[in-house]
């Protein structure tokens, strides 16, 4: 449930812990901001169409 | 997009076994709530026709209780209007099995010059199917979303200006 959590949020976290740089750069890339936002709240839901 | 509710383990497209192919969204609930997701479900399926096999079922894979009792509301909700019993389903999620690479974010993925950004900022699969910028893009293409819209978040999507600017003539091209 919520893998929006593991992906750029935690990735950000792993920025600010071994490199000091500012939130939201990631090496030479830079995550968009979008996928920054409160990755506390996700919640999951599951649907087929048919 | 992935494959759940079966029991063949570590499906694929090819060997899905009686998996159903499925669209799992990580949401906000502060941003839209289950109960509007549910809504768009049913307006997006025709609910009273069966299931063919078990990969095209249709199906709300509900994650718990509150869950649960939304998504038989809304079936009731539906029923009401239709007249008839719903043959879709309402069956707890199990494990959800992700799908190929090439089976994410479709759209996205049919335009070259897009998808190469995205390939740039999310090196990993795994990282590109949990992109919301990703997902907000793959509608965009796929007729959803407005130019005022996309014009006001564009700076949010982490698209090169080039990639912007395409993006914006394929949202104004539907307009015509």
């Amino acid at each position: 449930m919520g893998r929006l959590r593991n992906t750029a949020a935690s990735a950000v976290e792993d920025v600010r812990d071994d490199t000091g740089r500012e939130p939201g750069v990631i090496g030479a890339r830079e995550l968009p901001l979008l996928d920054l936002e409160a990755p506390e709240r996700v919640q999951t839901a599951t649907f087929a169409l048919g | 997009m992935g494959y759940t509710g079966g029991t063949t383990r570590d499906p694929t497209y090819r060997t899905m076994g009686d998996h159903t192919e499925t669209l799992q969204i990580d949401f906000d609930p502060g941003k839209i709530a289950y109960d509007e997701l549910l809504d768009i479900f049913w307006a997006s399926h025709d609910p009273l026709r069966g299931s063919w096999s078990a990969q095209y079922k249709a199906a709300v894979f509900v994650h718990d209780s509150e869950q649960k009792q939304a998504a038989e509301r809304s079936r009731d909700r539906t029923v009401s209007v239709l007249g008839r019993p719903a043959r879709t389903e309402i069956l707890p999620a199990e494990r959800f099995y992700l799908a190929e690479g090439y089976h994410q974010k479709y759209r996205l993925q049919g335009v070259r010059e897009l998808a190469a950004e995205f390939a740039e900022m999310y090196p990993r699969v795994s990282e590109f199917v949990d992109s919301t910028a990703a997902a907000r893009v793959n509608g965009y293409l796929d007729g959803y979303g407005s130019l005022e819209l996309l014009e006001r978040e564009r700076e949010r999507l982490g698209l090169t200006p080039a990639g912007v600017q395409l993006l914006r003539r394929r949202v104004e091209g539907r307009r015509r």
